[in-house]
């Protein structure tokens, strides 16, 4: 049993390492490796470690790859837990998949990140002057993310503050759709959901309207943002939900949360997202951006009722129109095949795959050389990308704080708000709540990068 | 089932050599008892080297950890002493996670123990198809928890479940099974669900329970009920006191709120409702969303200690009343 | 006493009907109620996706979308997953039965200084929550290398389980002193008497122990979760997180027919195995 099972897997280990010594000498001669700053070169024959989840790369991909550059990409699931045991045994994989908005300052202020500017710098696939703005969440300058060097792209985005509507669910009410290019105040999105659901029997038949954003921590930043306050302080070492903005923001959250018209934290959507109830026709607006497009289209019919609408806004406040996402990838510091794992983040980010991302509809390409693919034959794909353009024009880099996690805030979220949404306690209550748990972790984080 | 009550066999000679002058150890001299001595940690040498490294080893190292801020990633992790544990005896997601599991432990063991008891009571009375009924019945049982929860996340989904289609069937209000309050009960059904396992091992006690009994209550003219109350309830309290041990550890440790969560992953931690967030829960989420394995590891001893106090006094409050009729030494 | 003689349409007669007849609905009712989920996944397997997303709910299929079933096998790898699975199954469950026979032998049958106390850890360590090791016992397996390979099942394996070290214990406890005393008077060594007398004798418990272990690590989620690289991981963890769009998505419908397909080779196990399973159980002096 024993070594059935044990010897083939050692043997293939015990190959994979021995082809990538043996690179420097293969690589030499098929001259399609890469020269970077060390000398050694990426490509043939080499195996690069990927941390991802499923949907990043397909098997075909894997395939591709091996065609395209010559490396094989062992596949890691991706797990935080067990990131951090790699990363802390020091043998990190090459290249992890990661979300720009929530984890990069997060990462990069532990020092686990490898600086990718020389590697832009040498690039002839990842220009640094094609590179579109949203891959600034991918930077940090040790204080603040958005400056300083990269330390991963974006695959695609979205600008996720913006909404999917569906026209045969306005018709039935009666109501007038929303403007392609003038964003609707957040009060009127609200009315209109209210007026768009749809019950029978305590099932919600049809949503009125989703609006939770991609994660708590990206929502509540950017809803503040909107309102023309910030919820963290300028060193990112504290929140303050008490602030005028940010209690207009949390109250309008919480609003929403008690009109049910939508999925919420305590009443989430059937099957996990937006999607499928979009999709079957039974909610009225949905707070993605143009990334659902990809969905979307694929469906004739829900495409002829589909439209994208700008990001809302507070009466008065700002026009914001922010990336809560911005997955990518970055390079661990202690990564071992660091230009091997370059060559196929180029592939990844500026070649075959790219492009295939950038004409299937699924979110905005992220090189800007690579925004002609953006389909555009029919009428549907032609509207939405009118909107998606006058857009662009308000797109902003809202920063995080290096010192909490996404999951890490919107655990502490969802430890509090719940009573609120039912209504046990009141906005103010919980922006004070809010205060002492997150300022509590985010100081603990702060002691740890130190 | 204490240590004292499973002592084995080979201990038994000692305590008996006077009675039984011809045993081993008086006719074959001390090399036949070093011989014993050396054979016994050959044979349980796998078990205490294993233990050592596998259970010990990880069990100190979390103990350590639990003095610290460690994170994994961060430069700046130190020792903090009893900081972690003083933080938790403080914080009331610690009680409140801690009360929801207890809770849970409290009625979903019970429940299913009768669950499975009425279960081989059913199915021990002369009926047609027992085989069938009884696998039928057994077979959720086996069903790995990744199916389980799967199938309930589609059984009780709000809009689309075949149990809210029951309910509006009958005129109902649809429920929203998956978010607070009721996801608790879809948690206990999870645990009802399986209550085969228990139904087949009382069904083996109840066809050992010696006929004579049966026939001699039936004699006396005792009804049913109190046939099986005193009776076959009885012969049957080690196996339930067994269940209740296995099925209370089982209970703390239980990944069910995650896998019926919308993201059945680490990562999703945060979508599982707040009737569902269990103490387990509440260390995966500091460990996997917080990333505070120093206050997790804490969490996690605290739990350890607690868990063994409760088996503790489990057994001293059944000592009692349990019935054990099965000297292994006696079945010769 | 004598139920025939009497008229059929006297009370008693009566009574005894009515008795079967709730006894048999209350019985197919539970069983329904037992089977219905599963009953209710495999459904759920055979319908489109917008069968199964809408609402009011659509009880049965309008067509069986069978091609659900090979969708699933297609959309990953499930055969090398199952492989996986049934290779890390089968590496931990043979092992540990062995040991834990072999362990339990020991605590039976044999005796030395310190056996109470290591029985009664052994115990204690039955009530260990195992997830207090999960994330330490990952960080030394890293540490030596063994992350990515099915090593960690073969330790595990080889270091006998608490709960089954107790079944055999119990089992072994329970044969006659005279099995082993004839070997000793013939010189026959411990390890021998194991091997020759006592293992033969416990096919019950050894059946019993083996399904035991293999439904535990063909159901386990966290460990190769956490130790396996996607390739190499177990068909619990490929049907609970695989099945999504290429947009992160999930796929229930085929979701639901995997995890069916899942299932259903551990269910098949119960059904052969059944009877040695059962008498095993109840052999083992856990009552």
């Amino acid at each position: 049993m024993r070594p059935q099972a044990g010897a083939p897997l050692s043997r293939r280990r015990f190959l994979a390492l021995s082809a990538g010594g043996a690179a420097g000498g293969a690589a030499a001669l098929s001259g399609c490796a890469m020269q970077v700053s060390t000398g050694v070169s990426g490509g043939s024959g080499e195996t690069v470690t990927l941390m991802v989840k499923p949907e990043d790369i397909s098997p075909e991909l894997v395939k591709q790859a091996k065609k395209d550059t010559g490396i094989t990409i062992r596949r890691v699931d991706y797990d935080i837990t067990k990131l951090i045991a790699m990363l802390t045994s020091g043998n990190p994989p090459d290249l992890v998949r990661a979300v720009g908005a929530t984890d990069a300052a997060y990462f990069a202020a532990r020092g686990v990140m490898q600086n990718l500017d020389p590697y832009f710098a040498k690039s002839s696939v990842l220009r640094p002057d094609d590179l579109d703005p949203v891959n600034d969440l991918w930077r940090y300058d040790g204080r603040v993310q958005g400056k300083g060097p990269r330390y991963g792209m974006a695959k695609d985005f979205s600008q996720d503050s913006m909404y999917w509507y569906n026209t045969a669910a306005f018709d039935k009410k009666g109501l007038d759709y929303p403007s392609e290019t003038e964003p609707v105040t957040f009060e009127n999105w609200l009315e209109s959901a209210q007026r768009l659901v749809q019950r029978s029997k305590g099932q919600t038949t049809v949503f009125g309207g989703s609006y939770n954003g991609q994660t708590k921590i990206t929502l509540m930043a950017a809803l503040t943002a909107s309102a023309g306050g910030s919820l963290f302080s300028d060193d990112f070492s504290r929140v303050d939900f008490t602030t005028p903005e940010a209690r207009k923001a949390l109250a309008w959250y919480i609003g929403y949360c008690r009109l049910n018209v939508g999925p919420t934290p305590i009443n989430p959507a059937p099957q996990g997202w937006d999607g499928p109830s979009y999709q079957a026709g039974r909610m009225a607006m949905s707070n993605n951006g143009y990334w659902m497009g990809g969905m979307i289209g694929a469906d004739k019919k829900l495409a002829q009722v589909s439209r994208l609408a700008p990001a809302p806004v507070f009466a008065g406040g700002p026009r914001i129109s922010a990336c809560q996402g911005g997955t990518g990838m970055w390079m661990p510091r202690k990564a071992k095949n660091k230009d091997a794992a370059w060559r196929l983040f180029e592939w990844y980010f500026g070649e075959a795959p790219a492009k295939e991302r950038a004409s299937s509809g699924w979110g905005i390409p992220t090189l800007k050389s690579l925004r002609p693919l953006i389909p555009d034959e029919e009428d549907y794909q032609k509207r939405t990308l009118r909107t998606q353009e006058n857009e662009l024009k308000h797109f902003s880099v809202v920063s995080l704080s290096p010192y909490i996690t996404g999951d890490g805030f919107e655990s502490l979220f969802n430890q509090v708000t719940p009573a609120a949404m039912k209504g046990e306690m009141s906005v103010d209550t919980l922006a004070g709540r809010l205060n002492s748990l997150v300022n509590e972790q985010l100081k603990r984080g702060k002691e740890q990068v130190g | 089932m204490t240590v004292d009550q499973v002592s084995s066999v080979a201990d038994r000679p000692r305590s008996t050599a006077n009675a039984r002058p011809a045993r081993s150890d008086t006719r074959t001299g001390p090399s036949m008892t070093t011989r014993r001595h050396r054979a016994f940690y050959m044979f349980t040498s796998p078990w205490i080297i294993g233990f050592a490294l596998l259970t010990i080893a990880p069990m100190a190292y979390a103990l350590w950890l639990s003095f610290t801020t460690y994170d994994g990633i961060s430069p700046n992790w130190h020792y903090v002493g009893l900081g972690n544990y003083r933080e938790l005896l403080h914080d009331a997601q610690t009680w409140d996670s801690l009360g929801r599991a207890g809770l849970f432990a409290v009625i979903s063991v019970p429940l299913s123990i009768i669950a499975g008891l009425a279960l081989a009571v059913l199915i021990n009375r002369p009926i047609k198809a027992r085989g069938l009924f009884r696998t039928l019945l057994y077979l959720p049982a086996v069903v790995p928890p990744v199916g389980a929860g799967i199938a309930f996340k589609i059984l009780f989904d709000q809009n689309t479940g075949a149990a809210n289609g029951v309910l509006t069937f009958f005129g109902f209000d649809a429920i929203g099974w998956l978010a607070d309050p009721y996801a608790r009960y879809v948690l206990i059904m999870t645990v009802l669900w399986s209550a085969g396992n228990i139904m087949i091992i009382s069904l083996a006690g109840l066809q050992d329970v010696p006929r004579e009994l049966h026939e001699a209550a039936r004699i006396d003219g005792a009804s049913a009920w109190r046939t099986f109350r005193s009776i076959t309830v009885p012969l049957l309290s080690p196996v339930l006191l067994f269940q209740t041990v296995t099925g209370v550890i089982a209970s703390v440790q239980t990944i069910m709120p995650m896998l019926l969560a919308a993201n059945p992953t680490t990562g999703g931690l945060t979508t599982i409702p707040q009737s569902n967030y269990t103490y387990m829960i509440h260390v995966f989420s500091e460990y996997f969303a917080l990333g505070r394995y120093g206050y997790a590891s804490a969490l996690l001893w605290v739990l350890f200690v607690l868990i063994l106090v409760a088996t503790g006094l489990i057994f001293k409050f059944t000592s009692g009343v349990v019935f054990y009729n099965v000297d292994p030494e006696a079945k010769k | 006493m004598t139920v025939t003689s009497l008229n059929p349409k006297s009370p008693v007669r009566v009574r005894i009907r009515v008795n079967r007849l709730v006894l048999y609905t209350v019985l197919v009712a539970v069983t329904g109620l037992f089977v219905g989920p599963f009953g209710w996944l495999i459904l759920a397997g055979l319908k489109t996706p917008s069968e199964l997303a809408a609402a009011p709910v659509h009880w049965l299929p309008a067509d069986f979308q069978w091609h659900n079933f090979t969708d699933a096998y297609k959309l990953i790898d499930f055969l090398g997953y199952a492989r996986n699975s049934l290779i890390i199954a089968l590496i931990y469950a043979t092992l540990v039965t062995l040991s834990s026979a072999w362990v339990g032998f020991g605590f039976a049958r044999l005796s030395a200084p310190g056996k109470k106390t290591l029985f009664g850890v052994l115990i204690g360590s039955m009530m260990l929550p195992q997830m207090i090791t999960l994330l330490p016992t990952y960080l030394i397996f890293a540490k030596v290398g063994m992350v990515d390979t099915y090593w960690p099942w073969v330790l595990w394996g080889l270091s006998s389980a608490p709960y089954l070290v107790f079944l055999f214990r119990q089992f072994f406890a329970g044969l006659p002193r005279e099995l082993e005393e004839a070997a000793i008077v013939d010189g026959c060594g411990y390890g021998r008497i194991f091997w020759r007398i006592f293992l033969p004798q416990s096919w019950p418990v050894l059946s019993a122990s083996f399904v035991i272990a293999f439904t535990w690590t063909w159901g386990d989620y966290i460990a190769p979760q956490l130790l396996l690289s996607t390739d190499k991981s177990t068909l619990a963890v490929a049907v609970m997180t695989t099945y999504v769009s290429s947009a992160g998505t999930p796929v229930t419908n085929l979701q639901a027919a995997a995890s069916v397909m899942y299932v259903v080779p551990i269910l098949l196990i119960f059904l052969i195995a059944q009877r040695g399973f059962v008498a095993g159980m109840s052999t083992s002096g856990l009552k």
